[in-house]
């Protein structure tokens, strides 16, 4: 059909004016609404990185277990700044898998309805996707950067701003190319397929890094030089520099690429790419990460018919949660952490200490409360679900709470038992150990059953509500109370990592029991009406 | 899933080009036959309703055709070259709503129909705004946004942004809902002066009406097939 086209006389209308002319149409009031809506994300996303700059500079300090005995681990052969290169290339792979999610190449859904079925050369809107696709690119890849600076400074303890200046530009190019590149595996719908390249050549990376950490282990000299030497050598601001030229000329050839053939996409993958950008940003905005990592259709499909003989004995609520948890393949998340935290603990220097079985402990529990609530959330949300079930809304909610605990309680036992295996922990009193265990699962159930119900948030309102200081940090709290009360509940877990000989102070049970007791609660209350019936 | 060899044809037209054709469809998703194969062939003017129960496939098939969804097998042909929804003789052809609509929240009503009028070169597209405002009753929401408007209106929106523009091809899902009958009635008759003038028209309908006033024919899906029936039979089959 497109032979036709140069036959058809193409109007020189241009849809982007009247929407420029609707905008600037705003009153004064309307337009200062928009700007202080753009200033307040741009202080938060300000006030965050400062966090996380504690963060981050925490959890390097809790790895390094500095000043805290530990054990020898005979199987650990790396450093943590031997790794950062690692990460480097982890973080590349993701950006690039990120964008292909992303597009990058997208319309928004309005543009999608009322422009592009439009008979107009869509350079213009082609063109003003690939500029966002690109600030989005360099946007995201500073981030990164900007987030592995950090890590480095953490574990440098001290580095040249020169390098870091070169080093934010190498990224920045980096963020170019890369969308450059999705821009023409977009072009070619090749997408999925490069999708799965890269999932594979993670795969490579974790076997290429068992070959080093076995030649390492084996004082193979060759290694061994080249491990230090890229450790040595992200320091340099010659590597920099040298990766910057490199960049830079990447950076015209994928853009003369990309620029060739743009203006193939197909509508197609413009909508269904601003879709999927318009769930990410959702989730951003509403800081609730469940839409964005909810599992596709496709994915569910591919898994229709499994554990289908699991559940069949089960009762119709337990076979609702079940078969979330297996065909949402929302298990994955948790036995990853926990296959990730025995290799790091077995085969990096310094990690087997009490202090970053802490960070374990508290990652850990902030991702259970996170991916239970997943699981559960229909349960406790969809009265629609409840009716058809034929259960009263305290049972669905006791049997969500349940699977909660027995959830929670099976990864923190699991993780319990691995860095004791390892010795990372003592594990001499079993009993406290087991009450430790068994309040920290309550608590994540109690954090899950408050997130799972987590609404849509009205921020303007929310934040625009709170008058002073103390009424902001009153509504930033309520976010993460949940949280917060998952992570409460563990003081007696984190006291045995920190203390196994001591015994555990009153206080600490005291307070557990306080945040675990909403879980509590719900489960007592399904036993004793059990035992009456 | 078995699927019978179903043809469906429309052999009205004189000559052997068809507007839309539709060559051993299969329509679905990976892994999820809905219904096919199907042969289709629409002449200048025709008018079909597509009728079915729901999950039948009728969106699915209108959705194919307009190039959103890949077909299982087959081929659909407009104007005697492949559906290509990013061409321009496709565009400018072929006028869609089969969606409940996405707006710029930042335009008023008539300037999205201004945007359709002015992106199809409409001459005089002020009286032809005006024109579908008092058509679909919309004059007093004109200068609203969409954000505005009840799901009746936005409704209507949509389908004055459909109609305002020349069309040889156009495709309705579901056109009736959140309607009142009054406006209902109204687009029926519009609809079937749109046909006699040469448009073809395909549309997704539950209304036995809108088979009556407006269309010729019925694709009926049913079971995994489609069987072309009289619109009178459709609508009986609607009300039965």
């Amino acid at each position: 059909m497109n032979a036709n086209d140069a036959a058809v006389q193409v109007p020189e209308f241009d849809p982007q004016q009247l929407i420029l002319r609707a905008k600037r149409r705003r009153n004064f009031s309307e337009r200062f609404d928009s700007f202080s809506d753009a200033y307040v994300w741009v202080l938060a996303a300000l006030v965050a990185l400062a966090y996380l700059f504690s963060a981050i500079f925490g959890l390097i300090f809790a790895l390094l277990g500095q000043g805290v005995p530990h054990p020898h681990m005979p199987l650990a052969v790396w450093s943590l700044q031997e790794l950062s290169p690692v990460l480097l290339v982890l973080a590349i792979f993701y950006l690039f898998r990120l964008l292909l999610h992303l597009g990058p190449l997208a319309v928004d859904s309005s543009k999608a309805e009322w422009w592009l079925p439009l008979p107009l050369r869509s350079n213009a809107l082609r063109g003003r996707a690939l500029r966002q696709a690109l600030l989005l690119g360099m946007l995201a890849s500073a981030f990164i950067g900007i987030i592995w600076l950090i890590v480095l400074y953490g574990l440098a303890g001290a580095f040249d701003p020169l390098v870091a200046g070169w080093a934010m530009v190498c990224f920045v190019l980096a963020g170019i190319v890369l969308t450059n590149l999705a821009v023409v595996v977009q072009s070619n719908g090749k997408q999925d397929q490069v999708q799965r390249w890269l999932r594979r050549a993670v795969l490579v990376l974790i076997v290429v890094l068992v070959v080093f950490w076995g030649l390492l282990k084996a004082q193979n000299q060759w290694v061994l030089g080249a491990v230090e030497s890229a450790s040595d050598a992200i320091l340099q601001i010659s590597t920099w520099v040298g990766g910057g030229l490199i960049l830079f000329a990447l950076c015209i050839i994928s853009f003369w690429w990309s620029h060739l053939i743009y203006r193939t996409i197909g509508a197609r993958a413009l909508r269904s790419s601003g879709e999927n950008q318009q769930l990410l940003w959702g989730s951003l905005m509403q800081a609730d990460y469940r839409a964005a990592t909810a599992p596709s259709t496709a994915l569910i499909g591919r898994r229709r018919s499994q554990g289908r003989r699991l559940v069949s004995h089960l009762p119709v609520a337990w076979r609702v949660l079940v078969l979330r948890l297996i065909r949402g393949a929302r298990w994955h998340l948790p036995v990853r952490y926990l296959v990730l935290v025995m290799a790091l603990t077995m085969t990096v220097e310094q990690i087997a200490n009490p202090l970053s079985a802490v960070v374990f402990y508290l990652l850990l529990s902030v991702l259970l409360t996170l991916n239970v609530s997943a699981v559960i959330s229909p349960l406790l949300t969809q009265s629609q679900l409840t009716q058809h079930l034929g259960q009263s809304t305290a049972k669905l909610r006791q049997t969500a709470a349940l699977f909660a605990v027995l959830y929670s309680a099976l990864a923190l036992t699991l993780l319990t038992a691995g860095l004791g295996a390892l010795g990372v922990i003592e594990l001499s009193n079993s009993w406290m150990w087991g009450a430790a265990v068994l309040l920290g699962s309550l608590g994540s159930a109690a954090g899950s059953l408050g997130y799972a119900q987590r609404k849509e948030r009205d921020w303007e309102s929310l934040l625009g509500g709170a008058t002073n200081d103390m009424a902001i940090a009153a509504v930033l709290f309520n976010e993460v109370s949940t949280l917060v009360r998952a992570v409460a509940t563990l003081a007696p877990l984190l006291s045995l990592v920190l203390s196994p000989q001591r015994i555990i102070a009153w206080p600490l049970w005291l307070i557990s029991l306080i945040f675990a007791f909403r879980a509590l609660r719900i489960l007592v209350g399904e036993f004793s009406k059990q035992s009456r019936s | 899933m078995y699927l019978a060899t179903n043809v469906v044809t429309m052999q009205t037209g004189q000559d052997a080009k068809y507007q839309l054709e539709a060559k051993e469809l299969v329509i679905g998703y990976p892994q999820r036959t809905i219904c096919g194969p199907l042969n289709l062939q629409l002449s200048r003017g025709h008018g079909v309703g597509i009728i079915g129960a729901n999950g039948s496939g009728k969106s699915t098939l209108i959705r194919t055709i307009l190039g959103h969804l890949a077909p299982i097998q087959g081929e659909i042909e407009f104007l005697g070259l492949p559906v290509n929804e990013d061409s321009m003789t496709f565009r400018q052809e072929v006028a869609v709503q089969v969606t409940d609509g996405t707006f710029f929240e930042e335009l008023t009503v008539a300037e999205h129909l201004e945007i359709v009028a002015r992106g199809h070169s409409l001459p005089s597209w002020e009286q032809k705004v005006q024109a579908e405002l008092d058509f679909f009753e919309l004059q007093e929401v004109a200068s609203l946004l969409p954000g505005e408007l009840s799901s009746g209106q936005r409704r209507k929106v949509l389908l004055a942004a459909t109609l305002i523009r020349p069309a040889q091809l156009v495709l309705l899902d579901e056109p009736e809902q959140r309607l009142d009958l009054r406006i209902r009635q109204k687009l029926y008759r519009r609809l079937a002066t749109l046909r006699q003038s040469g448009t073809t028209l395909l549309v997704v309908t539950h209304d036995p009406q809108l088979l009556r006033h407006s269309l010729e024919h019925a694709l009926l899906l049913d079971e995994d097939q489609g069987e072309m029936i009289s619109a009178e039979s459709g609508a009986q089959w609607l009300e039965r």
